[in-house]
């Protein structure tokens, strides 16, 4: 009983986490076709914004949570309005964004190097404190992982599905000409998008660096398994990323009390890859795969 | 009265291709105009760039008064609807979800309701199937949607890119019914057809489009009696 307490328990603080950023990833392909390479550095971005808000000015935790997401706001406005922007009606946009993104994104970690060094700082912006259920300590920090994704991954569905703003996205995502033809504003969409994107990844950076510590290149390992939940989900299929994350932390966790901490990447790897071989176009996805 | 749609030597194409040579257009305040001739012969490509869909190499076109802006959600919003070829509708959002999204750039909750009730009294089977999503319908069922939100913008003139095309006989005439009742309420339309019988009944005014400009302009009278031009272009 308690194992599975455990399981659960950190599995979905697991899970909630990598929802915070593969749904932004999820979000940013589907409306835009474009996989944002520096993702993960969004995420460091959130964190050290976070981390600073504390440290240098003195700012309550809540301050410095919200600063650690508008951060990632900023920083996606910024990639949209300085780069992408530019390239969206080149020809072999998808390809050329990953390069510019990728570009981008060793670009800031490596500002963040610069401006921090290299030094694992601790994330000050957590709740410190345990208590049990059964046998089974949580911490606190688990509970508030848990219910700051859970706000912010509501708030996000709320909006694409009951505002005139979140049909506009996911009408550009279903149908991008046949929105610019109902009057959508499809560039204005775009930069809407990238900030929310953004803002999901600072937050999930400020939760992630709360359970380890803060680095430069902290966001590589969480952006590279937001990646691997989007395909297994089905590119661009939100809702499908937002459950493929749960299950896959989910699934994460037993394998690290079972076996070890150590096997739980690789086997959740190969799940991925027993998945891809059973369904090519990811849990959720719609688009056609043709094989020859 | 003054021209709704004015176009005057409009050339356009895709990157390098040019394929509108040298158009001139105008729409009036009301009624149907049709465009026809064979495939491949600029007519989407002329309401494509009327949208702004494509860019326009070289032309003036004014639209109710004024300049057109640039760039197509511009252009819709200022009451220039184009309802496209093949529909385009938003698979994943439901009949009801389409028809508002037509009405994305009107502010007015209250009228948009009413031109929802409109649409609906005009296809009672979309009303049947609000709650469906678009994808689950069939051909003509996807066109009513397709037309229902063009109209649902409400604009001034609406452009539909060849309403016939994939359908069975028998959705085509309620489809054009649909079509002569819309224009019978004082809206201007204009449709591309390969074929002109189908638009014959309704249609006031007709082009002919032949190689990226018009061959040869009339109205329905003056088709009748120069059918052997028709034949010749359409090798009916």
């Amino acid at each position: 009983m308690d194992a599975l307490i455990q399981i659960l328990v950190s599995g979905l603080t697991l899970g909630a986490m990598y929802a915070l950023g593969a749904v932004g990833l999820a979000l940013t392909f589907g409306t835009m076709r474009m996989f944002n390479m520096a993702h993960g550095v969004f995420m460091t971005i959130g964190a050290y914004a976070a981390f600073s808000t504390v440290t240098y000015f003195g700012a309550p935790l809540l301050v410095a949570l919200l600063m650690g997401i508008l951060a990632g706001g900023v920083i996606g406005a910024l990639m949209h309005l300085l780069v992408v922007q530019f390239m969206l009606e080149t020809e072999d946009f998808e390809i050329n964004v990953l390069v510019a993104t990728a570009g981008v994104g060793i670009l800031l970690q490596d500002f963040l190097l610069k401006v921090y060094g290299g030094y694992p700082f601790s994330q000050p912006v957590q709740v410190e404190g345990i208590f049990r259920i059964g046998g089974v300590a949580v911490t606190y920090q688990s509970v508030v992982i848990l219910v700051l994704a859970t706000v912010l991954i509501s708030a996000l569905a709320w909006a694409l599905t009951r505002t005139k703003f979140g049909m506009a996205i996911r009408a550009t995502a279903m149908n991008r000409e046949a929105a610019m033809l109902m009057g959508v504003r499809t560039s204005r969409t775009y930069l809407q998008v990238l900030i929310i994107a953004g803002m999901l990844a600072g937050a999930a950076g400020i939760l992630i660096s709360s359970l380890s510590t803060l680095s430069p290149e902290m966001g590589q390992n969480p952006a590279v398994r937001a990646f691997v939940i989007c395909v297994v989900a089905g590119l661009g299929s939100v809702t499908g990323a937002g459950i493929a994350a749960i299950a896959l932390g989910l699934f994460e966790a037993a394998i690290q009390y079972y076996f070890g901490v150590r096997y739980g990447l690789p086997l959740m790897l190969a799940l991925v890859v027993v998945v891809l071989i059973w369904r090519p176009a990811g849990l959720f996805g719609t688009q056609e795969v043709v094989r020859s | 009265m003054a021209e709704l749609l004015s176009i005057k030597g409009l050339v356009s194409g895709y990157r390098h291709l040019k394929v509108l040579r040298s158009v001139d257009f105008s729409v009036g305040q009301s009624g149907i105009t049709a465009i026809i001739g064979p495939n491949g012969h600029g007519k989407s490509t002329l309401l494509k760039t009327i949208a702004g869909l494509l860019p326009t190499w070289s032309g003036e076109m004014v639209f109710d008064g004024a300049p057109l802006p640039k760039g197509a959600p511009e252009r819709a919003r200022r009451g220039l609807t184009l309802v496209p070829q093949g529909d385009q509708l938003f698979t994943g959002m439901t009949v009801e979800e389409n028809l508002m999204m037509g009405a994305f750039s009107r502010s007015d909750q209250r009228a948009v309701r009413g031109t929802l009730d409109t649409v609906f009294a005009l296809f009672p089977r979309l009303h049947e199937r609000r709650t469906q999503r678009s994808e689950s319908l069939s051909g003509g069922e996807r066109r009513m949607v397709g037309i229902g939100r063009g109209l649902m913008a409400d604009g001034k003139l609406m452009m539909i890119d060849e309403p016939s095309l994939g359908l069975a006989p028998l959705i085509i005439e309620q489809i054009y019914e649909a079509l002569g009742q819309i224009a019978a309420d004082g809206r201007a339309i204009v449709v591309v057809e390969e074929n002109p019988s189908r638009v014959a009944k309704v249609a006031d005014r007709f082009h002919l489009m032949d190689g990226g400009a018009f061959a040869w302009s009339g109205t329905t009278a003056e088709l009748e009696t120069s059918s052997e031009i028709i034949k010749t272009y359409l090798g009916a």
